[in-house]
């Protein structure tokens, strides 16, 4: 049970050519757009405000591209994200967090399930984003990189400059709060 | 193996790593400690259950393609061009002059396309707004 495997990143930065390899801003967008847009769409729980963010993440890449040194690079686009995720609540206060409409944004449902058992599917996902959501932005951005991305703790502590023990707490607290809020919407979490 | 001697610890030390413990971040003997203490105590083994669904909840949740305009790079620093500038105005000019006219007997058509072309020209083609109805 402490075994499970995380959740695998869906982008590795292949080798490039040359010794020093800085990747120019479509090589960025072509490997980590989709994982820097699924990351800011959980972060805000909203399309129109993941595509700001993600947009403003890539922005900053490609203002920032000659500091890229190899081997550092997915840790400092997650920290960007963050960075500018939790700028963006603090300026904002209060950032609207609305369910995602089921359109074209998601991955075609094509894993073999029965409609009914899609349409289950496609309500307890809506369920999780309302639940994440509700997250203080700090424990949601713990639980986000922790179990959409995948990160180990380490890695967390290093992207956020959180120490390991704050990291720790939050991605328990933020899970505690999460399954709570689920509870308090009636949604059916499956055990087993 | 050698068994460690059962350690004592308090339901709330157990707890704070239970995460910790699901994600394989805690150390061997914390584990050990961890295992047992769930194996004997109901109201931690709830909550290990429940932190373990809320992960596994999120978990599932599926990955999403980003919109094509995030892979256009941002433009340095998007300024109107003076040419397009005197375009789209004279077009105005045109229009608002046929429309005081009265008109030749033909339809007034606003320049939208050379509008929109003008647009998208010193924009990049990002973030167009969505037209919204209007109610009156």
């Amino acid at each position: 049970m402490a075994n499970d495997a995380r959740p695998e990143r869906d982008v590795e930065l292949p080798e490039l050519d040359g010794p020093d390899p800085v990747p120019t801003f479509q090589e960025v967008a072509d490997r980590y757009g989709s994982t820097i847009y699924t990351i800011a769409h959980r972060l805000t729980g909203n399309r129109d405000e993941a595509q700001d963010l993600a947009q403003d993440v890539f922005v900053r890449v490609y203002r920032n591209l000659h500091r890229y040194e190899p081997g550092t690079f997915e840790g400092w686009l997650y920290r960007i994200t963050k960075n500018l995720f939790l700028d963006k609540v603090r300026r904002r206060r209060r950032v609207r967090f609305d369910p995602l409409p089921d359109d074209d944004w998601r991955e075609p449902a094509d894993d073999g399930l029965l409609p009914d058992e899609v349409v289950d599917s496609i309500t307890m996902h809506a369920d999780v984003e309302s639940a994440l959501a509700t997250l203080p932005a700090t424990f949601r951005t713990a639980v986000v990189l922790c179990d959409v991305q995948g990160l180990t703790y380490e890695e967390i502590a290093r992207a956020t400059g959180w120490p390991l023990g704050t990291v720790r707490s939050r991605i328990h607290r933020g899970r505690r709060m999460l399954r709570e809020a689920l509870v308090a919407m009636g949604s059916e979490l499956r055990r087993g | 193996m050698v068994e460690r001697p059962f350690r004592l610890r308090t339901c709330r030390s157990i707890r704070e790593q239970l995460s910790a413990f699901l994600d394989d971040e805690v150390a061997d003997a914390d584990a050990m400690d961890i295992s047992r203490h769930v194996a004997r105590c109901e109201d931690c083994a709830s909550e290990l259950e429940d932190v373990r669904m809320a992960r596994d909840a999120v978990r599932a949740l599926p990955p999403l393609h980003a919109p094509a305009a995030l892979a256009q790079p941002p433009l340095a620093t998007p300024r109107r061009r003076p040419l397009a500038l005197l375009g789209a105005a004279g077009a105005l000019v045109g229009a608002a002059a046929v429309f005081v006219a009265g008109g030749t007997g033909g339809e007034v058509v606003p320049p939208v396309d050379d509008l929109v072309v003008d647009h998208v020209t010193n924009t990049g083609g990002d973030f167009v707004l969505t037209p919204v109805r209007v109610e009156r």
